[in-house]
């Protein structure tokens, strides 16, 4: 018998000093690992289309041719439950909808203008073409954004009507800012010294108040889009970048943190264990963290008050609404949870099996990211 | 309708899946460093992947299969070929009790790599001779004929109070 084989090997596990997981270098390097494998599949469609290519030739001629700040979303993205369905866009907890008149959506935005809707040929964020994006006002208007991205991770506040990005413009990395209610560029900062990143096109980037956050390898760059000012940050770790209202997560030791960039203060400390993680709302007004080994249930702190509700279900269950609450979609419903009861309450309306375009059963949760 | 997976989501994954993927990779390699580089790989490879996955439960033993795989690719490389079992101290960094840890990770230490990860996947990790087998990219035949080799050096080492005589002749 091997059990006590078994149970050395287990001994000796428990007893090993496991470093802290870097997730922000497991995503850079992914991506990156991703982003190769994808330029190979496509030298290789390449190579076999200049082969058909030169065959098809000599073929035709044999035959003889010759040819910041911590602020709720604006009311323009509604006071309930926001998700996608395909190409329709939901909103006030599911009970107004919009169509975007495109094959898919990547993903969707909470902006003081409205809801920024991210779209394309497919719903894929990475790899999947030209992004496209439209606004969702408040009275359901959509009108088009005329910026088109490709290959980048976007950054929003959900306070401000503007589209953060990055670009790459004779080999040197430029951050916009996008004004999307007013459909014009506000500005243009260049960030002479970013040299590597990733494997988007251009670093991925964070917008809070006047600060963008760009996650290239070596160190975040800090770029204050109204003075023109660049500089660094060390208290996100290099790599794909994550702010959320000025806030962000951390660790200290056992405890899981929510960290004011700017300051560095804590304005939340919670036990987590080793390994448990905080994750913030799109304001960054909450944080969320499993409670349960298998995610059972899920703790929600309102990171100024510091106290928390706890839900049933893992974190990911859940989206935010632009309002503050969380809710998922589920048989069909939305099941709304208050962030200061912990209650939930199912709405009337039955939501539809697809909504249209190349990935009509795709549902995608308001201002949650999907890089990967 | 179907839920795509988040970054959110893929984020609180790394930090759950981390600390299981990093022992077993320890035990495979009996290095801090390349145990480390091992697990960041295997997870780098699950982003890769991570469009696909639909069920968060199923995301963990997919990433378990990945850091196997990866291992057993770097056990091919010429360069890790030639690198011969050792008998020496793994490196340190461990707080442990020395008569367990020592004997046993210092007994994994002298077999060959593959042998190695045979054991931890078979006996850490509890997976099936067939798991085994995808998992390294090897056949069921030598899953088992790698097991009993293992098995044989480690009773020399541990003694047959830990593995007794009969284990090994079981192959599955």
């Amino acid at each position: 018998m091997t059990e006590r084989l078994a149970t050395l090997l287990r001994t000796a596990a428990d007893e090993l000093d496991v470093p802290t997981p870097p997730a922000a270098a497991v995503v850079t390097r992914g991506h990156r690992l991703r982003r190769r494998r994808q330029l190979r599949t496509g030298i290789a469609v390449v190579a076999i289309v200049a082969v058909a290519s030169v065959g098809a030739g000599y073929a035709v001629g044999r035959v003889g041719s010759d040819d910041g700040a911590v602020e709720p979303a604006g009311p323009a993205t509604g006071r309930g439950a926001v998700f996608t369905l395909g190409t329709t866009v939901f909103y006030d907890g599911g009970t107004e909808h919009v169509t975007i008149d495109d094959k898919a959506i990547k993903s969707t935005y909470y902006t003081s203008a409205g809801l920024l809707v991210r779209h394309g040929e497919n719903n894929y964020s990475d790899g999947g073409g030209p992004q496209r994006f439209s606004l969702v006002t408040e009275d359901g208007t959509v009108q088009h954004v005329s910026v088109v991205t490709e290959e980048v991770v976007p950054g929003i506040d959900p306070g401000q009507p503007y589209l953060a990005y990055a670009e790459v413009v004779k080999g040197e990395v430029q951050v916009v800012l996008h004004d999307v209610s007013a459909d014009e560029e506000v500005a243009r900062v260049s960030v002479p010294d970013a040299e590597s990143w990733g494997g988007w096109s251009a670093p991925p980037v964070a917008l809070s108040g006047d600060i963008v956050y760009v996650g290239t390898d070596d160190v975040v760059r800090t770029v204050n889009w109204r003075t023109g000012e660049v500089g660094t940050t060390d208290r996100l770790a290099p790599g794909f970048v994550s702010v959320q209202g000025g806030r962000t997560v951390g660790r200290d030791g056992k405890q899981s943190t929510v960290v004011d960039v700017a300051t560095g203060e804590v304005l939340l400390s919670v036990p987590s264990g080793r390994f448990g993680y905080l994750t913030l709302s799109p304001d960054g007004r909450f944080a969320t963290i499993s409670a349960g080994a298998g995610g059972e249930s899920v703790d929600v702190y309102d990171v100024d008050a510091g106290t928390h509700v706890t839900l049933e279900g893992a974190s990911w269950d859940y989206g935010w609404s632009p309002d503050g609450n969380l809710f998922k979609v589920a048989d069909r419903h939305v099941f709304t949870c208050s962030t200061d009861t912990g209650e939930c309450a199912v709405g009337e309306m039955t939501i539809p099996r697809s909504g249209g375009g190349v990935a009509p059963d795709d549902l995608r949760y308001g201002n949650q990211t999907y890089e990967s | 309708m179907a839920r795509t997976m988040t970054d959110d989501a893929f984020t609180e994954f790394v930090h759950a899946a981390w600390p299981g993927l990093y022992r077993t990779a320890y035990l495979m390699l009996g290095d801090h460093q390349l145990a480390e580089d091992l697990t960041q790989t295997a997870l780098a490879k699950t982003y890769g992947s991570w469009r696909t996955v639909k069920d968060p439960a199923a995301a963990p033993a997919y990433a378990r299969v990945v850091l196997a795989n990866t291992a057993a690719s770097w056990f091919r490389r010429r360069s890790w070929r030639n690198e011969q079992p050792t008998a020496q101290l793994p490196d340190a960094g461990v707080e442990h009790d020395p008569s367990t840890r020592t004997t046993v990770v210092d007994a994994l230490a002298t077999l060959p790599p593959r042998q190695r990860a045979v054991v931890v996947l078979r006996y850490y990790d509890d997976l099936s001779v067939r798991d085994v087998a995808h998992a390294l990219g090897i056949s069921e035949g030598t899953v088992k004929s790698q097991t009993s080799d293992a098995l044989a050096t480690l009773r020399d080492l541990l003694g047959e109070a830990v593995i007794p005589m009969t284990e090994g002749a079981r192959h599955d």
